[in-house]
């Protein structure tokens, strides 16, 4: 076999020469006799070993990163590294810090997953054989809750006016939170990832239990159990192509009682702790806000309302509100908002409600 | 049986053997599990196959020379780490990233090592995402989809030299950093 690798190169890194050493071996480009010179080199000093150890683990480790980013071909085009000197060594922080990579266009990369053959192959596939996914699709109406029991073991509370997408494969558990809340108890199973996708985050769990809300203004996804690991979701990478400038993906691990906020419209991603009980009451027909803007409260009510709640003006939105809202009582709620807060409630017509700024009252027709 | 005091020339060969093979077992053993080790990126299946290795070649009939045993004990071991890598790329289809892990791992970790692990991970995807794209392109495609040198150059419309290059530079560059 033609081999144009040449080992031993005086004045090399001793890392280049572990790692020609191994890929010799890794592709099987060592003949019979080279054993003996394979020996030599590893046993020549412990720093050789140890050189070679340090590809080794690499080689091991990087087998288990399954999610990176192809190259874009604007990317491709614009690199102009000719491998004829070895790439230089970053600082440790460098490496943790995403926003000084060469390659600043990297971020734009994970769009062009499809230029792979290997998954250009499996998206022709989808689209062929549309059958062979087999999605199940639950939805809640306003005020109605569903627990859905998974064959895994797991379950899912799905909140009102909520809709959730399952798709469980051998290798894979996935679930998509497309609106609304859910609260996921995650049977243990090491071998399937449980994968939620909210939003503009995808949410991997092993064994917990964690609470996803997915409003207008933000996910929010609070661990209550065990641990999830928080990406960017498939569909905001493809979102990314649009809007200019995104990040390198940024990676969050949570833990018990840690809560991350994630804006709908980019990734200031918030983590902070949270109130287990606030977060998880809405399962027994209440709903605790602790200092959430009104406009969030609002979303999470109408989900519960009969009556549309629409917030005219701006300026409300942003108000703070902390307390408790019954379910079957959010029409007595409204009423005391009148007087707590500076706010008005219009009643449009039958069934939807709109409130303003109460010292426009006077401006606007009280029906119409 | 042989269990009369005078050696017959049966049971000089088996000591001599013994001997020769222990002394092979002591200049190779380190290169060999670390030869393994880089075929199959698995500590536990190296040390395995290594000693079904030496097995092996204690069970030879014919006597052999240190430096055809030398080579003879590779080949085996090759052969060996073969039929891993073959079986295993059966069970692929049902072997999840999670096995992976914890064919690398202790059986059964705990939260905090799988959360470990994962942090690990993190900072090795950060680190490929790295390196410069042609490089890292020529690495994945070799590395994770199995392509090999030429067919990259080909895909890539590059030659094949510059391909081997960019997948050597990539790993080593990554190596380079994987120690900490």
């Amino acid at each position: 076999m033609k081999n144009e690798i040449k080992i031993a190169n005086p004045g090399k890194k001793l890392t280049e020469e572990a790692t020609e050493w191994f890929l010799r071996i890794y592709s099987d480009e060592i003949a019979a006799g080279d054993f003996s010179s394979w020996r030599d080199w590893i046993n020549r000093s412990p720093a050789h070993a140890e050189a070679f150890d340090s590809v080794s683990e690499f080689w091991q480790q990087s087998e288990q990163v399954n999610d990176l980013p192809w190259p874009s071909e604007s990317e491709l085009e614009q690199d102009h590294y000719d491998g004829k000197a070895a790439l230089p060594v970053f600082q440790h922080s460098d490496v943790h810090n995403s926003q000084r990579s060469w390659i600043l266009a990297s971020a734009q990369v994970a769009a062009v997953l499809v230029l792979s053959f290997g998954l250009l192959f499996v998206a022709i596939q989808d689209l062929g054989f549309p059958a062979q996914k087999s999605q199940i699709v639950y939805e809640t109406g306003i005020a109605e809750h569903k627990a859905v029991d998974l064959n895994d073991g797991s379950q899912i509370l799905l909140g009102a006016k909520s809709k959730i997408l399952i798709d469980y494969t051998l290798s894979e558990r996935n679930i998509t939170l497309k609106s609304g809340e859910a609260f996921f108890d995650v049977a243990k199973d090491e071998t399937r990832p449980f994968i939620v996708t909210a939003g503009l985050r995808s949410i991997e769990a092993v064994g917990t239990s964690f609470n996803i809300n997915l409003n207008n203004q933000d996910t929010a996804v609070s661990v209550i159990e065990g641990v999830v690991s928080i990406s960017v979701s498939p569909s905001a990478l493809t979102a990314g192509e649009k809007v200019e400038p995104v990040p390198m993906t940024p990676l969050f691990m949570l833990n018990a009682g840690q809560e991350l906020v994630a804006s709908t419209s980019g990734f200031d991603d918030v983590v902070r702790p949270f109130n287990a009980d606030a977060v998880t009451s809405w399962r027994i027909g209440r709903h605790v806000f602790v200092g959430k803007p009104l406009e969030t409260v609002i979303a999470n009510l109408n989900r519960y309302s009969d009556q549309k709640i629409v917030i005219a003006e701006d300026e409300i939105k942003g108000v703070l509100f902390t307390g408790t809202v019954f379910n079957d009582n959010i029409s007595d709620w409204l009423d005391g908002l009148d007087k707590a807060f500076n706010v008005r409630i219009i009643n449009v017509k039958d069934d939807d409600l709109i409130l303003i700024a109460s010292s426009l009252d006077s401006a606007e027709p009280h029906h119409q | 049986m042989q269990q009369e005091s005078a050696p017959s020339p049966r049971a000089e060969n088996e000591e001599e053997r013994r001997a020769v093979v222990a002394q092979v077992y002591r200049e190779h053993n380190t290169a060999l599990i670390k030869y393994l080790n880089a075929k199959l990126s698995s500590p536990l299946d190296a040390q395995d196959v290594a000693h079904e290795a030496f097995v092996r070649m204690l069970r030879l009939d014919e006597p052999e020379t240190i430096s055809h045993l030398q080579a003879f004990l590779f080949k085996i071991a090759k052969n060996i780490a073969i039929d891993r890598l073959r079986s295993r790329s059966r069970s692929l289809e049902i072997q999840t990233d999670q096995e992976k892990i914890n064919r690398h791992a202790c059986s059964n970790p705990g939260q905090d090592v799988v959360f470990e692990a994962r942090q690990e991970l993190n900072y090795v995807r950060k680190i490929i995402a790295k390196l410069p794209p042609k490089c890292r392109k020529a690495f994945m495609l070799y590395k994770f989809e199995g392509v090999s040198y030429r067919e990259i150059a080909k895909e890539m419309r590059l030659s094949e030299s510059m391909v081997r290059k960019y997948v050597l530079r990539g790993v080593a560059f990554c190596s380079d950093h994987i120690k900490r």
